[in-house]
């Protein structure tokens, strides 16, 4: 037999680690689940790869491409498994780190500390130098006083230095002189300057940004060199790393920009979640991913994930590119209680898997969004996962009855509806973030649902938000390995050069962004990308002379002509109508010059579900009694097996369907098809807005 | 209909008006072009019923608060609602007729319509940099009278149903120094406005009028029944305490506030009755800005998620004299109110230390503001540079102060060292902790800061205003006090001089600095009883030497490590000296 071209996708979670291997020529998926094995991932990797290719009877040679997502830097910042990093910065600023923004965390929550800096003090060190931007000239660094903090570096046991001075998005000499001299006198050392991780203004913003990317950059660099081993020894492509900003990125530039694999599981989900809409027809999309203890949701606009330029990581504000998901901390396990006066609260705490909700029967005595659905009739009473986890309604119905019904003085269903409708409302104003408040409607976009509570949640939400489509795609598994075969192979560049437009003018536009295009230049040589794959996209952070927030503008990728200028100002004016509602006729500024470097991976095939034509009846599992709350109440709700659910068949609502690893509710007056990739598309009919009552349960 | 199930929707609507509120900030954050608000976020939201009962509040100073509270019925007072319009939008900053705390606070408030009715109001504060008066910055602590300190506001119609006035805009511009910044933050307060009234009309159209206002004042019920049941927590009694002002903004001599907690079940009382009377210079508070200090210590010492809106209030008894430096009458000056509210602050949560001890946290170091003022060489422009820089938190009974924050009810952010040096004449030489500064205490109070600023204008004003410069914030429970606040011009050099605790238009050649030392935290609990292994934690991060480890806390240190012979022997000396005196 000819070998068969195919494609790897690796996806290691903090539990287990998920492959999958798609044929080229006919989309044939191959699945493997294995457990984690979490002091070195790239063990449970290099052992599932040969059980996966002799499944599909495929050699290692036929392997044209590997994808792979890691929460190696996620883990080693949770547990502060981090190297221990040195800081040198300007003389007299290194308390940036510390001072912060010198805001308090919270302005009532007297009780709440500051997080702790990413460097220690006494390993914040200064040196003699300075640029300035207008005024007195600038003072060259003193390399000679780097010997003694290296030194002490050494003593110290510092594994990653951090190289970061005042304005050196404006004049990088500095940063790149010490870095250099670092480098050199601490060969062992990862050492990366500010200039290169981010080159934008704002100091602290920079410094920890820069200082996480160094922190990470050891441990992120010995798994990826193992990695990078075990695949040769197993003799398959080189991986590729999935980056928070959706794309992935070659081995070196993965361990280089160590930081910017951070939001990888996240963008995972998100990028697999949008290629399957794409195929199916819907480029605008919202993605909600449930959890037992959170939900993140993001939004996708024309096949774009939006990507944010700065996030906040355990309390530290990161300049990185990162796929705009938004988390709300609560989902499946999230606990439910009544407050002093009377409102329901439903997380941020979460049972977790161990007690568990209540109905696990495993000592959880606290009410969880799962006990709601199971006193509800929504997830069946009698077990999880396909049987393998068997349940205690008595237990979930005791819990809502003691922690919600009896202080709020309701019946237990009317409960366990709240508890709902207090859930819906956080998960309502979690998609409004990402976007009513960022000028897009949601009700054009179609919801596209999973993680296992999504499905169970998904029509309620829709219906609140007016969204008239919801998308359930065949399982979680498939969708994080298929965002790592999608993604493209991508660098970001950035350089903060603040000047009017009026005064810098189509020249200075060029001057500055070959500057940055030079830097992707080098990239693409560096990956060995084709001239024929190379896409450049670029773009310029622009604000009102005299604001200090920007907007992100996409620009032509060719060189500006004066007569361009025009049309860019129109482009500004409009992205800040569109996200503010006003817009100026007021002189513009140009504030930091983006440059997006992609190779265009070509997506595999997807095959068809194994669905059947013909009549629903043969996908019907059964019977039980469900609550409706605008039905009235308990109502005898059909029971279909999601798995054998006839291909274009209509189901109407009401109805629930369970798969393996999720359940889906169709609400009464929704109507649920199965289209021939396996994807399951419900039509929603929006809340009815009666005046009298308002919860999106419509309690009656 | 289940009062149960009422209660389910009245908690939507109270999230989707707090929901209305942050996305309001967030615009007005975003869209507003004086670094003070864009960067420094010094601004607030909030979100009334057409009785101008505060239903949802985004705040970054709980100060804010004051120029939201009486704001409605402010208005009202000289527009009657049958004169609202949809797309209205009423200006003002007064303290005394519009509500405000001080002028650089415009609010802007809109009325929101729904079935041709005015049903609820939309508000947003922002500090504007400049309104005017006799310095850049309309803000000194040595003004003696309101009518120095700015143009003064009350409520006029700045949006008539939709239309700018232009009438309006055009003389608030002419009365600052900086019309360009003012007109960008004005409309990014339009814009804000904008949103929120977008935002509760679809609250409206979704729940039903009667919906909602039922919700709203099931709201404020809730709030209130919440907060008596925390206040009914605190042990019953009678609590006082005292503080000093370091003086009133021109004269020395210091302004005592005095307060006497009554604390009775579900009932807390505050009486500032004994408090000095109104002063000559700018440190007055108006009776709204005392409020929202009173506000604040409640929250902080109960819980710090109960809902800030008027049912909240309702459940907190406040007598404050008029005529006393916490509730002034016209026309004192009150721009520097903000120092006083943080010497406010201390006292309030002074006088709970005994209720609530392991809820309050000793003396905090407040801001120290600095206004620069003058042309830019460079863009030949006039600029006004307002910041503020934070002093650092007392220690609470199990955690060290925070150093480097803003206290109390101020909150605004710092302005980044690369944004002064790009948008004003002037550069900064350090910015960093001062070590020794936090009091020592069982826990430490939180460390101060420094920041060296130089101006290249030529012939550029400078402004200064801090409090805590005479002498520092108290400790609690046995805890040091925290270090003063000092201003310093050409530190180092031949012409070094400390400057007074408020001045005003000090006119300095190009290439002089300014040193800004500000106040730090006081510390909690005997020093004498700290972890030694913190105070060596404390030494190896610089934070505190080691003679003052020795000096202030009896711990002695050898290579790095806690000497632990020395350590018992300097501890056990004190305790001998203490037992002989």
């Amino acid at each position: 037999m000819a070998p068969e071209r195919c494609v790897l996708g690796v996806d290691v979670g903090g539990t287990f680690t998920d492959f999958a291997l798609v044929r080229l020529s006919d989309g044939k998926t191959w699945f493997l689940k294995t457990p984690s094995t979490p002091d070195d991932p790239s063990r449970a990797i290099a052992a599932g790869i040969p059980e996966l290719l002799d499944r599909a009877a495929a050699g290692a040679g036929d392997v044209r491409y590997f994808g792979h997502g890691t929460t190696v830097a996620t883990n080693a910042l949770i547990t502060g498994d981090t190297a221990v990093t040195g800081l040198i910065t300007t003389e007299g600023f290194r308390d940036i780190l510390e001072i912060r923004r010198q805001r308090q965390p919270h302005n009532y929550d007297i009780r709440m500390p500051k997080p702790p800096p990413l460097v220690a003090r006494r390993l914040r060190r200064e040196i003699g130098e300075r640029t300035y931007l207008l005024g007195p000239s600038d003072v060259p660094p003193d390399l000679e006083a780097l010997d003694g903090i290296l030194d002490d570096f050494r003593r110290e046991g510092v594994e990653a230095v951090a190289v970061c001075f005042l304005h050196s998005y404006h004049n990088p000499a500095h940063e790149a002189a010490v870095a250099a001299a670092v480098r050199e006198r601490l060969p062992g050392a990862f050492t990366c300057a500010s200039h290169e991780v981010v080159a934008e203004f704002r100091e602290y913003e920079r410094t920890t940004t820069t200082v996480l990317n160094a922190s990470l950059g050891p441990v992120v660099s010995r798994y990826l060199e193992r990695l990078g081993e075990r695949s040769r020894a197993l003799g398959i492509v080189s991986p590729k790393i999935l980056q928070s900003h959706g794309g992935v990125a070659s081995l070196r530039d993965a361990g280089a920009m160590a930081g910017r694999c951070l939001m990888s599981g996240p963008a995972a989900g998100v990028t697999g979640a949008g290629f399957l809409a794409g195929r199916a027809g819907c480029p605008d999309v919202i993605t909600f991913d449930v959890g037992g203890t959170s939900t993140d949701v993001c939004l996708i606009e024309g096949n774009r994930p939006l990507v944010a330029k700065e996030r906040e990581v355990r309390g530290h504000p990161i300049r990185f590119p990162m796929v705009d998901v938004h988390s709300v901390g609560a989902g499946g396990g999230s606990i439910a209680r009544v407050d002093t006066g009377g409102f329901v609260h439903v997380g941020p705490r979460s049972a977790g898997a161990a007690p568990g909700p209540a109905c696990y029967g495993l000592g959880g005595t606290e009410p969880t969004v799962t006990d709601a659905n199971v006193v509800l009739g929504r997830l069946s009473g009698e077990s999880l996962l396909g049987g393998r986890m068997s349940l205690r309604p008595d237990l979930a119905r005791r819990a809502i009855a003691e922690e919600v019904a009896a202080p709020m003085g309701l019946g237990v269903e009317e409960a366990a509806e709240a508890v709902l409708t207090i859930l819906n409302e956080n998960l309502v104003q979690a998609i409004r973030v990402i976007s009513v408040e960022k000028g897009f409607d949601p009700r054009h976009f179609t919801l596209v649902a999973f993680g296992g509570a999504g499905p169970l949640l998904a029509s309620a939400l829709a219906r609140e938000l007016g969204m008239t489509r919801v998308m359930v795609p065949p399982g979680p598994g498939l969708l994080c390995a298929l965002g790592l075969l999608v993604a493209d192979v991508r660098s970001d560049f950035s350089l903060t050069r603040i000047a009017d437009l009026e005064g810098t003018g189509a020249a200075g536009i060029n001057a500055t962004f070959a500057e940055v295009g030079q830097r992707a230049l080098e990239w693409f040589d560096r990956e060995e990308v084709e001239p024929g794959e190379r896409t450049v996209q670029r773009a310029i952070d622009m604000r009102y002379v005299g604001q200090s927030h920007e907007i992100t503008v996409a620009v032509q990728e060719r060189e500006f002509a004066d007569h361009d200028l025009p049309a860019l100002v129109d482009a500004f004016r409009s992205e800040h109508e569109r996200v503010y509602g006003y817009a100026p006729d007021a002189p513009v500024q140009l504030v930091t010059f983006r440059v997006t470097a992609l190779a265009r991976v070509t997506a595999p095939p997807v095959a068809g579900a194994a669905g059947t034509g013909g009549d629903l009846r043969v996908a019907e599992r059964g019977r039980r009694r469900v609550h409706f709350a605008e039905l009235g109440g308990f109502v005898d709700c059909p029971i279909y097996a999601r798995e054998g659910l006839p291909r274009g068949a209509d189901l109407e609502g009401p109805a629930i369907l369970e798969q393996m690893d999720s359940t889906t509710v169709v609400l009464p007056g929704q109507v649920a098809r199965s289209d021939e990739k396996g994807n399951l598309n419900l039509t929603v009919v929006s809340a009815p807005h009666n005046a009298g009552n308002g919860g999106s349960g419509g309690l009656a | 209909m289940d009062p149960g199930c009422d209660r389910i929707t009245t908690e939507v609507i109270a999230h989707r008006f707090a929901a209305a509120a942050d996305e309001m900030m967030a615009t007005l954050v975003k869209t507003a072009y004086s670094p003070n608000i864009k960067e420094r976020r010094d601004c607030s939201v909030a979100i009334f019923d057409a009785a101008g009962n505060l239903l949802a509040l985004t705040a970054i100073a709980p100060l804010h608060l004051s120029s939201l509270l009486g704001l409605v019925e402010n208005i009202t007072r000289r527009y009657p609602l049958d004169r609202f319009r949809p797309g209205d939008g009423f200006l003002t900053n007064d303290p005394y007729v519009g509500g405000g705390s001080h002028l650089p606070d415009l609010t802007l408030a809109s009325p929101v319509f729904f079935d041709g009715r005015p049903v609820a109001f939309v508000a947003n504060i922002a500090h504007h940099s400049d309104i005017g008066g006799k310095v850049a910055g309309s803000e000194s602590a040595d003004c003696t009278s309101i009518f120095q300190e700015g143009l003064r506001i009350p409520p006029v119609k700045l949006l008539d149903e939709g239309e700018l006035c232009a009438d309006i805009l055009a003389f608030v511009l002419l009365n600052t120094r900086t019309p360009r910044e003012r007109e960008g933050d004005l409309r990014a307060q339009i814009a804000t406005n904008a949103i929120g009234v977008r935002r509760v009309q679809e609250c409206f159209a979704r729940f039903g009028a009667e919906s909602v206002r039922r919700g709203a004042r099931a709201l404020l019920d809730y709030a209130e029944s919440r907060t008596r049941a925390e206040i009914a927590k605190l042990p019953d009694g009678t609590y006082e305490n005292e503080e000093v002002v370091d003086n009133d903004g021109v004269a020395d001599g210091v302004v005592r506030l005095r307060v006497k907690i009554t604390i009775r079940a579900d009932r807390i009382h505050f009486d500032f009755t004994g408090t000095d009377g109104q002063v000559a210079g700018a440190r007055n508070m108006p009776l709204a800005a005392t409020l929202s200090g009173v506000y604040y210590a409640v929250k902080a010492v109960t819980d710090p998620a109960l809902p800030p809106n008027s049912g909240y209030f309702r459940a907190i008894g406040v007598t404050a004299p008029e005529g006393t430096v916490l509730n002034c009458r016209p026309p004192a000056a009150v721009g520097d109110r903000g120092a006083t509210g943080n010497v406010l602050g201390d006292l309030l949560l002074g006088a709970l230390a005994d209720a609530a001890p392991d809820r309050v946290m000793a003396g905090c170091g407040p801001l120290h503001g600095l206004i620069f003022s003058g042309v830019d060489p460079h863009r030949n422009e006039y600029f006004v540079d307002y910041e503020t820089y934070a002093g650092a938190s007392g220690a609470l009974s199990a955690l060290d102060g925070k150093d480097a924050v803003r206290v109390h009810v101020s909150g605004a952010a710092n302005l980044p060292v690369e944004s002064v040096e790009q948008e004003f004449p002037l550069t900064v030489g350090r910015y960093e902790l001062i070590a020794d500064s936090g009091g020592p205490g069982r826990y430490r109070g939180g460390l101060a800061t420094r920041r060296d600023v130089t101006i290249w204008a030529e012939r550029a004003r400078l402004a200064g205003r801090g409090l805590r410069q005479s002498r520092g914030a108290s400790g609690l429970f046995g805890g040091s006090s925290g270090c003063p606040g000092v201003f310093v011009l050409d530190p180092g050099g031949n012409r070094e001089t400390k400057l007074p605790g408020s001045f005003s238009e000090l006119e300095v050649d190009a290439g002089t600095t300014v040193r800004v030392d500000t106040p730090s935290g006081a510390g909690f609990g005997d020093p004498w009883e700290r972890d030694p292994e913190r105070v060596r934690d404390d030494v190896a991060a610089g934070k505190v030497t080691a003679p003052a480890a020795e000096q202030s806390y009896g711990v002695a240190l050898v290579r790095g490590s806690v000497d632990a012979t020395r350590t018992a022997a300097l501890r056990e000396a004190r305790q001998d000296s203490n037992h002989g005196a």
